[in-house]
Parts: structure tokens; C-alpha cells; sequence
């Protein structure tokens, strides 16, 4: 069989702790299964003989019609049994495997640097969580177990065959590794077949969702019969390319069923080899015997081509899989350490993305208590210097510390611990609003929540809202407005009480009113605490005990506001092209 | 076009329309399942041939080596003839199921296409895309494989329980025997399949937005260490999903084995009663065994039958998903030209009430716009102001009331007489592939160079562009990735203005810009196109000391309506606003003498 494919089973298994030996139970128990299925053929054969035997030899309880029937009805039970089994241990066995691996993909991913996460659209690590996992549910629930017992039991059958006939079941037996051999050598061509038509499935599917994204201001501007011309060519040429790959894909399956069926051929030649010897010596029986249970062991394995053609495909989100679980986590240390104080410091810091160095030996320090503000224009780097406070990826060069200890030794979930931070996308997921407040703090009870919210200016719409703090606020929090998501977002930091506050204040795209209540919530949440924070406004840029100014990751000043405006350098330039409100 | 109604017939079952589909390509079909019948007839051939060979086993001394040669040679040619026909019918099943799929997504594509935008607006375009995408992706399979295969498996056990029905009736009755009880079974036991399948795929999917919602918020996972056991909504779609697959094993799994089994054991009367025939010399030792070869297996086909009935669900639940688009009819009336009545007004709003889902949006929102000039919405986010620009270009119609555009309903225009009128920049602004040319003029080929021109500056995009290497030949990339919000509603701006409508709608449009650039945005249009009426929708106060009228909405209500300087005396609201903004803007006054400094460009 397929090396890559077992290589690709076993490691699944690898990763799960739960379930294999179900698995391997239900397998064991479907060969069985198939094993009872070939012995009515046998009772067969015993009455095809019996006339020929001594009458000694003669099992007096099967030699009526009601014998073999009760016989039969003896194998039909046990196979109904090993049947039951077989499915059930192999469909939990799986089940219980592929959660375990789900599971595990889902924390690995959640280790991963987040520049790794980012590097890769949103949508496609949902369809390697979801639809390549599922398709490993599918070798695991349906594919592997029918394809080892359609596998293995003939191939017991013939061995057994080998020490009876050893002539005829050679022969067939040396047909079953070049029909696996056919298939095999097809899967190179395969896989760039599949890959093709992965290629043009994903081609013909971009140009859809372009023209379904485009429709309202294709029909605002009258030009929907343009564009539909040029979908009509798009999916003529994905037409073409299909049938192309289509055949060479179903090539290999059908040769796979030619070479196996040889073997009727190959078996009957043989009898004409073999039939002098025997013409003298009486009728050959292990060859009768053989040639009844030909059919038989060969039905199992007309299925092979198949399931192993399904195996591949599903193999390749194997693959897929295994390469992100072997992408390299954030390094974790042994025994964290937790920092006495919470002063910020940036030590020659540089952050490279690709080729483009986003930070460049960046240094400051932040003390205990007090506010630093980052200004630049966008793409300055503001955003991933925050992302690198919070640990989000580590630096390249130099390091960020917290109390004196490098965020390293600290670790991802000691940093945590210490930070709050409100995002500028800001992150709601579809649940309640009070499932995404507790999100701050796990234990925390009704009245906290309450209070979280009051301090965050929010409890004056959620008591508007129908179902109040149980309001599901929809995909992204699309039910809500701009303010009151990001007011929800600082009852969570409020909630969580960290040390250490992360900030984006995102409040151009608000109305005046309802920016003011966002900016009351929000001072709320830096009382007292060490601030980083990227200033959109005057007011908490003038408050800020420091401000450092960013172009192209470099810090090019730093100091008080009014410092700054007399350098008239950056700061002002920024400060008169009102750039800094840029979002 | 107008669309008459979007109810489709309620008889029409997802069967009958894919039948409709595969009806253009009744020849290749008719083709591909007579190549079918050969491959089922052929494929018995083996069987007799090698019962030929077992024959002449029980009788050595009549048996020659050249007929057993020719038997050989008689399974190779059955087997290699029996290929073809398969690989033939395969070719043209395939054929027309590619040609069906690509016929069914152009015509969904077309049928949207002809959808009103008020049916368009209600959509989630992520189901549109599955319309278009997955859910005829398994009408490809059906035609392209299954079809011909359930053909064959349907045909196999009929030929071969008539080939030994010719040995011996009786023999035949009694393989097939087995048949009432394994579909007495499966009536019991799998009745319940498509409520399974229904339960199981609303559990899937909710998983999904969950792993969708984790995969998105990623820095939230990580700020607060939420694994799939601390992210508690996660943690309860995982168990629910768990649990369910068990549920659903330990209810399906007994009844399919048995089923299957029952399916498999034609030899449990079959053996004895040949046995007791042959007893009684009714049959030969030689039918009995050619009874049994032909028996093996015979009945298997009709698992993968029922197997294909239980996996259908997905196949029907995808086509009655694209049902309602695909048999959508349209009348073919052309709508009636707008007449420009200068007597009646170019907009109006008439008492307009909107309500979505229970919540009301909008009450009784009663105005006209002052032509050839700027008229400007305020107010607060979820106040109604962009639903009330989605009712002014009929991307909404209204609960009640009306909104015309000189004297006509606005959600009853077709596309082409709407464009001519209007154009609007919605918050959404959608960028193609192309040059920034492109993506401006949009397909239309009558702008002048002068038009153009005047609608770059009026965008305040004229030195953008012209700091580009490659000016308004710059490459866009897919949905304007390489551009950031603030340049992409520009160049929507550019290409709302470009052709000079008699009225622009701006739902937004200008939130990205600092006030500076928005005040010499609103002076820019107001000289550049004297002729055009502008409906401006904004949340900032600043920029509007000049303009035409100012609506105030509060609360789905317009409260107050005027000049900016009659509103700064007769709406507190609007005043308070104003202030609060103005107070910020204020304190940002310039620094002199910083006009020489200039940034050190680091791009070497």
C-alpha cells in the first residue's frame, strides 16, 4: 500500500492519545467480518466434494439442506457480530482519535507567533481547522478500515490458498502487487492532476467571489453584463481544463481493475498448463476450490483502487496539517519568572517581516505608572511595537523587558497575565456580551461583570438592548455600533485588572458624542497603570508623561509635547498635516 | 428588467430540477448509460466463462488445453471490451456534467445579476458564494459519476437474477428472498437518516463559526491564554460535536450492519435450497455452481444504492439552496423611462418609516433635497444614517412611505435608468484588478479626459496619483490590498463623480479624510459640479459652515433641519456635537514656521 498514506495514518494516531486502540480493535474486527463472509463458499465447495468422499468421512450433520441452512444461518450471525463491532469500535475509535488531533491543532495554532498567523488569511486556517479536518475524520470513520480489511483479507485468503495450490494462488498473488504498482506509479501524475484542479477550482471560485462582492456597485453603475461576460469566459476555461484532469484521474483506477481482473485469466491459463497432469490422476479439487472462492477474495479488492484513489486526496490535507504542527511556537521557558516591578523597556529592538525591518533598533523604557504614546504615520510600525510589548512574536535583535525581565523568561503566559489591551480591530466573538466580558477574567462573578461595565460606560445601552447583557452581538460584533463594541472591549481589559495597559485608541470613526463617552470609558481603564498607547487625539497626546515619534520603524524623536513642538522636526510636521488622525 | 416575484413554485422538488439541468444533454446521457448496460452484461461474461473452466475441472478427461486457452483469452477481451465501454461512458457522463455545472453557475450568476438590489442588500454574500460554489459542486459528482454507477448497481442484481432465473425460478427466489427483509430493516432503522444529517450539519456549523470566530481573534486568544478548554463557547461546540458523533454512531451503526449483512447473504437459502433441488435432480451439480458464482456478491450493489440515498442529503439540500435563485423569474417589461419633470423634486423622502426585524429604524422621516447643492446628514452612529443613504439608492425600501426620485420610486428603477441618475459610494467600496484608470471609469467608455481630470481633483486624490511612479496607471491589486481605506473611498469617489450624474449619494465616504482635506473636499464638489446635487451622510460637524442644508438624525427622527448657523442657535443637539468636535480641532492650531521642514525620506 501507500507508504506516504500509512506514514500519514500513523502520525494522526501519534498525536492522539485516545481512541487507537478502539481504532485498531474495529480493524481487526472488520477483517474478521469479511473473513466469516467467504465460508458459505466453503460449505459449498464441502457438498461439491462430498459425493467423491468415503462415506466415513462424511460429517453426518451436514449433509442435509436443513444442516447447510442452519450452518449458514451460524456464519450469517457471527458475521452480523464482528460487523457490529468492527463499526462501532472503529467509527469511536476514529472519532475519538481525530478530537484528540483537532484539539491539538487548534492550541498549536494559538502558539504560533502571530505574525505566522497573520501571514496567512483568516480564511484559510479555518478551512485547514475545518474541512481538512475533516476529511482526516473521513480516512479515519470510513476510508482506512474499509480499505485495510478489503486489503487484508483476501490477501490472508491467498497465502492461506499458497500452502493448498501453490501454483494458482502464486499466480494470482504476483498480479496484486502490479495492480498496486499501477496505482502507484500514477501518483505523481495524480497529485499534480489533483493539484490542477485544485488550481482551477480556486481560479473559477476567486472570479465568483469577485463578482459576488462586486454586485451591488456593479448594478449602483449599471455594468453587471460587462462582468458576466468575463465569468462566462473564466468558467469556459476551468470547463476545459476539468475534463482534461477529470480523465486522467479516472486512468489509473480503471487500469488498477484491468491488471487485478487478469487474474481469472491468468488462473484459467494455468489450469490449461496443469491440465495434463491431472487428466489421468482425477478431478482436481483444490483447484475447484480455488477457482469458487476466486470471486470472492477479488470483490474485496475491485474496491482498493478506489479507496486508495480517496485515501490520497485526503492525505494531502494530512500533509498540510502536519506542516503547520511542526511550525516552530514561541519558545517557552522552563521555569517562568514573574517581574517585581512593571517598568517597560525596549532595548535595541528590531523586528524584521520578510525583507522589510518593521522595527529598527528601537530602545525606550516605560516607568511603573506612567504613559507613553506613539505617534507616526500609518505603516510607521505603531502597531507592532505594541504587538511585541505583548509578546505577540518576539523580536529579532534585542529584547523587551518587563520589571527587568526579558518577556522570554517571563513567558507567553506570565506576560499575559501582566497586560490588557484594547485592539484596534476590535475582537468580539459571536456570543453574549457578558461571554465576551468574562473573557477578561474566567471566575469572575455577575456583579464584577456589572461593574466593569458601569466603569466602562456601557451599561447605558446594554440595559437598552432586548435581552440586555445577554444580547449575542453577532459575527464580529456586527450588531453593535463602533462605540459600544470598543466599550466592550474595555469593560473586558477593565475585568482582567492587569498591570499593564496595551492601547489603540481608534475613535476618528466616531461620532462626537458617542467618541466622548468611549474616551470617559477609556480613562477609566488607565488609571493607575502603565500605559503604551497609540494617539490618535490631542488630549491624551498632551497627557502622555513621553512620546516617541516612528518613521519607517525608527524612532526619530521622543520626549513631552511640548518639547517636541519646539524642535519643530517630525512631531511637527506630523502635528501640522494632522497625519496622526490618519486611520 | 423588473423582478415580478422571487417565490418560486412550491412543486418544484430538487429532483425535478436536476433533471431540468441534465435535459439539454439527453443524447450524451442516453450514450453514456447504453455504454452502462454493455458494462453490466460484459461483466458477467467472466463469471460464465471462468464456471466454463470449473466444468471442465469436474470432467478432465473431455477437457482440452485449447478450449481452456480460448476461455483465457475469452476473459481478457470481456475484461479489456468491459473497460472501454466504462471508460467511454465515464467520458461522456463527465463531459456533460461539466458542461451542466458550468451551464448552472452562469445562470445563477446571470439570475443574480437580474435580482433587485433590495433583494441583493438583504443577502449575506458568503451564502451567495456557497450558492454559486459548493452547493452545485455535487451536482458535478451526481451526473459525472453517480448517475451512471447507481444505473449499474440498480442493473447488476436485475440481470443476474434473471440469468438465474433461465437455471432454475426457484434458485432465483431464493437469493433474492433476503431482499423484503433487509428493506423491512432499513425501514425501521434509518427512517430517521435526513433528520440526522440535519442535526449533524447544524452542530458542524456552528463549530465552524466558533473556530472561525478563534481563528480571527487570534491576539484575544493569546492576551487571554484561552486554549480549546479555557475559551469556554469553543470548549461546548467541541463537546456538542463530540457527543452528537457518538449519538448519531450508536443510532445509525446497528441498523446499517444488519441491513448490509442482510444484503450480503443471498447464499443463506440459496445453498440449501440448490442443495435440496439438486436432491431431488431438479438441477445440475453444474447450475448449482453457476448459481453460486453468479450469487457472489450480487446483491452488494444495492448498499451502495441506499449508501448513495443517505449521502444524497447534502446533494439535495445544496440544490434546494439555489432553488429559490435559480428558478427566480423576471418579467421582461422594460421599465419605463424617468421623465425629468423640473416641477417635481429630485429627491424626496415622503413620511418614510423602516423597521428591521421589530426594531424601528427609521419613523416618518418626511424631507426634500435642495437641488444643485450639498445636503448633509448628521448624527450619531446607529441613528439610521446609512440606512436612510441604503433607501435613498434602493439598496432598501421602506416599511412605509416613499422615496422618489422625480416622482418615481426609487427601488423600482432598473439598473440602467437608476445609473444614469445617480451614483452613490457606499461604506463598502469595491476594488478590482486593473489600473486605477480602470477602477475609476468602471467600464464606462464615454468619459472624457477633461471629465476625468475634474473628478481626481474633486476627490482630492490629483496629488496622490501624482506622486505615483505609474500615475493612473498603477496596478490596483485584488479588493485594492495595496491601498489603504482612505485611498480606496477616494478613488470610489472619483468614480461616483466621473460621470456627472444629477445626484451623488455619499454614505461615509469622506470619514477617512483629516478636516482639513474634508473641507476642501466639500468646497471642490460644489465648484466642480454646480449641476449635481449632492446627499452627504457623515458623523463629523466640521467642514459644513457653507453648505446648502444640514438634517439632524436622532434617533431614526430627523430633529431639526437648516443652515449650519440656523442650527447652531436652534438644536442643542447639533451644537453640542459641533462643539465637542470643534473643541479638538481648535486646540490642534498650526505651528508657524515648520512649512520649510521636510522628512527625511528613508526609501533609498
Amino acid at each position: 500500500m501507500d507508504r506516504q498514506a500509512l506514514l500519514s495514518i500513523a502520525r494522526v494516531i501519534g498525536h492522539a492519545s485516545a481512541g487507537k486502540w478502539r481504532f485498531y480493535t474495529g480493524v481487526v474486527f472488520r477483517v474478521l467480518e469479511r473473513s466469516v463472509a467467504i465460508a458459505p463458499l466453503l460449505l459449498c465447495f464441502h457438498w461439491l466434494q462430498q459425493p467423491f468422499l468415503t462415506t466415513s468421512k462424511i460429517e453426518p450433520w451436514l449433509s442435509t439442506p436443513m444442516g447447510y441452512l442452519m450452518a449458514l444461518g451460524g456464519c450469517f450471525v457471527m458475521q452480523l457480530l464482528c460487523a457490529y463491532i468492527g463499526q462501532y469500535q472503529s467509527f469511536v475509535g476514529s472519532y475519538q482519535v481525530v478530537h484528540a488531533y483537532r484539539i491539538k491543532l487548534i492550541n498549536h495554532v494559538r502558539k504560533l507567533p502571530l505574525g505566522r498567523v497573520r501571514r496567512t488569511h483568516s480564511s484559510e486556517f479555518l478551512e485547514v481547522l475545518t474541512e481538512d479536518i475533516k476529511k482526516i475524520e473521513s480516512i479515519f470513520s470510513h476510508i482506512a478500515p474499509e480499505l485495510i480489511s478489503a486489503l487484508v483479507t483476501p490477501v490472508i485468503g491467498l497465502v492461506v490458498m499458497l500452502f493448498i495450490t501453490p501454483i494458482y494462488a502464486l499466480s494470482v498473488l504476483i498480479l496484486l502487487p502490479l495492480a498496486l504498482w499501477v496505482m502507484q506509479m500514477s501518483k505523481r501524475k495524480f497529485v499534480q492532476v489533483a493539484t490542477a484542479k485544485q488550481q482551477s477550482y480556486r481560479q473559477s471560485a476567486s472570479t465568483i467571489t469577485d463578482y459576488i462582492e462586486a454586485l451591488k456597485t456593479l448594478k449602483l453603475y449599471d455594468q453587471a453584463q460587462t462582468w458576466l461576460s468575463h465569468l462566462a469566459k473564466q468558467l469556459e476555461k476551468t470547463k476545459q481544463h476539468s475534463l482534461q484532469v477529470e480523465m486522467w484521474g479516472a486512468g489509473p483506477v480503471l487500469t488498477y481493475r484491468i491488471v487485478l481482473n487478469m487474474a481469472l485469466s491468468m488462473f484459467v491459463m494455468m489450469l490449461a498448463i496443469t491440465l495434463p497432469e491431472h487428466r489421468f490422476s482425477g478431478i482436481d479439487f483444490t483447484a475447484i476450490l480455488f477457482a469458487l472462492l476466486l470471486i470472492k477474495l477479488l470483490e474485496p479488492l475491485q474496491e482498493v483502487g478506489e479507496y486508495l484513489t480517496v485515501l490520497r486526496m485526503a492525505v494531502q490535507s494530512e500533509r498540510k496539517l502536519e506542516l503547520i504542527l511542526n511550525e516552530p511556537v514561541l519558545a517557552e521557558p522552563d521555569n517562568p519568572q514573574l517581574p517585581s516591578n512593571f517598568d517597560i523597556e525596549f532595548e535595541r529592538v528590531s523586528f524584521e517581516q520578510g525583507v522589510k525591518k518593521v522595527i529598527d533598533d528601537v530602545s525606550f523604557c516605560v516607568p511603573q505608572g506612567t504613559t507613553m504614546a506613539i505617534v507616526g504615520a500609518s505603516g510607521s510600525g505603531k502597531s507592532t511595537l505594541l504587538n511585541l510589548c505583548a509578546r505577540f512574536f518576539d523580536p529579532n535583535l534585542g529584547c523587551v523587558k518587563i520589571g527587568g525581565l526579558d518577556l522570554k523568561n517571563i513567558g507567553s503566559k506570565g506576560v499575559h497575565q501582566l497586560v490588557g489591551m484594547v485592539f484596534q480591530d476590535i475582537q468580539l466573538i459571536d456570543a453574549s456580551i457578558v461571554e465576551n466580558i468574562r473573557i477578561g477574567r474566567l471566575d469572575a462573578s455577575d456583579e464584577e461583570v456589572i461593574e466593569a461595565c458601569k466603569t466602562a460606560n456601557c451599561l447605558e445601552f446594554i440595559d437598552k438592548l432586548p435581552n440586555g447583557i445577554n444580547t449575542r452581538v453577532g459575527d464580529g460584533g456586527l450588531l453593535l455600533s463602533g462605540g459600544q463594541r470598543q466599550r466592550i472591549a474595555i469593560a473586558r481589559a477593565l475585568l482582567k485588572d492587569a498591570p499593564i495597559v496595551l492601547l489603540d485608541e481608534a475613535t476618528a470613526s466616531l461620532d462626537p458624542i458617542t467618541q466622548s463617552q468611549v474616551i470617559i470609558a477609556m480613562n477609566n481603564l488607565l488609571q493607575n497603570r502603565t500605559v503604551v498607547t497609540i494617539a490618535h487625539r490631542l488630549s491624551s497626546i498632551e497627557g502622555a508623561d513621553n512620546i516617541i515619534v516612528l518613521e519607517q520603524g525608527k524612532v526619530v524623536e521622543s520626549g513631552c509635547h511640548h518639547r517636541l513642538l519646539a524642535q519643530r522636526g517630525h512631531y511637527t510636521y506630523l502635528w501640522n498635516t494632522q497625519a496622526m488622525q490618519f486611520v | 428588467m423588473r423582478v415580478e416575484s422571487h417565490e418560486t413554485e412550491g412543486h418544484c422538488s430538487p429532483w425535478s430540477i436536476i433533471f431540468a439541468i441534465c435535459a439539454p444533454y439527453k443524447g450524451k446521457m442516453l450514450i453514456a448509460f447504453s455504454l452502462m448496460v454493455l458494462v453490466t452484461l460484459l461483466e458477467i461474461v467472466p463469471v460464465y466463462l471462468l464456471f466454463l473452466s470449473i466444468q471442465a475441472l469436474l470432467n478432465p478427461l473431455s477437457a482440452s488445453i485449447e478450449q481452456l486457452l480460448w476461455i483465457a483469452a475469452g476473459i481478457c477481451g470481456a475484461i479489456l471490451l468491459k473497460s472501454g465501454c466504462a471508460m467511454g461512458a465515464y467520458y461522456f457522463s463527465h463531459q456533460v456534467s461539466f458542461k451542466a455545472l458550468t451551464k448552472v453557475r452562469m445562470t445563477l450568476a446571470t439570475q443574480l445579476a437580474n435580482m433587485s438590489l433590495l433583494w441583493l442588500s438583504a443577502q449575506n454574500p458568503a451564502v451567495l458564494k456557497q450558492n454559486i460554489l459548493q452547493d452545485v459542486e455535487h451536482i458535478e459528482n451526481f451526473i459525472a459519476h453517480q448517475s451512471v454507477e447507481l444505473f449499474n448497481a440498480i442493473l447488476t442484481p436485475c440481470v443476474v437474477f434473471t440469468v438465474i432465473a433461465f437455471i432454475d425460478w426457484r434458485l432465483a427466489l431464493s437469493a433474492v428472498v433476503v431482499v423484503p427483509l433487509a428493506f423491512f430493516v432499513s425501514g425501521l432503522f434509518m427512517h430517521k437518516t435526513a433528520g440526522q444529517y440535519e442535526r449533524f450539519s447544524l452542530v458542524s456549523e456552528d463549530l465552524t463559526t466558533t473556530l472561525s470566530d478563534y481563528v480571527k481573534n487570534m491576539p484575544l486568544m493569546k492576551l487571554y491564554n484561552l486554549d480549546s478548554e479555557r475559551f469556554a463557547v469553543l470548549n461546548r461546540k467541541l463537546d456538542k460535536y463530540q457527543k452528537l458523533v457518538f449519538e448519531l454512531t450508536a443510532q445509525t451503526v446497528p441498523g446499517w450492519t444488519l441491513y448490509t449483512a442482510l444484503l450480503g447473504a443471498s447464499f443463506v437459502c440459496l445453498l440449501p435450497a440448490a442443495i435440496s433441488l439438486h436432491s431431488t435432480q431438479s438441477v445440475t451439480t453444474e447450475q448449482v455452481i453457476l448459481s453460486i458464482l453468479l450469487a457472489v456478491g450480487m446483491l452488494n450493489p444495492i448498499i451502495k444504492v441506499s449508501r448513495f440515498f443517505m449521502e444524497a442529503n447534502e446533494l439535495l439540500a445544496g440544490v434546494k439552496r439555489i432553488t429559490p435563485i435559480y428558478m427566480a423569474r423576471f418579467s421582461n417589461s422594460a421599465s419605463t423611462p424617468v421623465k425629468v419633470d423640473k416641477r417635481l423634486p429630485l429627491m424626496q423622502f415622503h413620511h418614510v418609516d423602516f423597521a428591521y426585524q421589530s426594531h424601528q429604524v427609521l419613523a416618518g422621516v418626511h424631507f426634500k433635497i435642495v437641488p444643485n447643492s450639498l445636503n448633509v446628514i448628521v448624527g450619531a452612529s446607529g441613528n439610521g444614517k446609512s440606512t436612510l443613504a441604503m433607501l435613498a439608492c434602493g439598496l432598501l425600501s421602506p416599511s412605509s412611505g416613499k422615496v422618489q426620485l422625480f416622482g418615481q420610486d426609487v427601488n423600482l428603477l432598473s439598473d440602467s435608468v437608476r445609473s444614469q441618475f445617480m451614483s452613490v459610494v457606499t461604506q463598502e467600496c469595491y476594488l478590482f484588478e486593473g489600473t486605477l484608470r480602470d477602477n475609476i471609469l468602471f467600464g464606462r467608455s464615454h468619459i472624457s479626459s477633461d471629465g476625468l481630470e475634474r473628478a481626481i481633483m474633486a476627490a482630492q486624490i490629483k496629488h496622490w496619483i501624482s506622486q505615483l511612479p505609474d500615475g493612473l496607471e498603477t496596478q490596483v491589486q485584488v479588493r485594492g490590498q495595496n491601498l489603504s481605506g482612505g485611498e480606496k473611498q477616494r478613488i470610489a469617489i472619483a468614480r461616483a463623480l466621473v460621470a456627472a450624474p444629477p445626484l451623488v449619494i455619499l454614505d461615509e465616504a469622506a470619514a477617512a479624510m483629516d478636516n482639513v482635506t474634508q473641507s476642501k473636499f466639500y468646497q471642490a464638489i460644489q465648484t466642480y459640479y454646480p449641476n449635481t446635487t449632492f446627499l452627504v451622510i457623515t458623523h463629523k460637524y466640521l467642514g459644513l459652515e457653507s453648505i446648502g442644508q444640514i438634517l439632524v438624525l436622532k434617533e431614526g427622527k430627523i430633529v431639526s433641519q437648516g443652515t449650519h448657523d440656523e442650527l447652531l442657535s436652534s438644536c442643542d443637539y447639533y451644537r453640542r456635537s459641533w462643539l465637542l468636535q470643534h473643541s479638538e480641532g481648535e486646540q490642534q492650531r498650526l505651528v508657524k514656521g515648520s512649512s520649510d521642514f521636510q522628512p527625511i525620506n528613508y526609501e533609498a
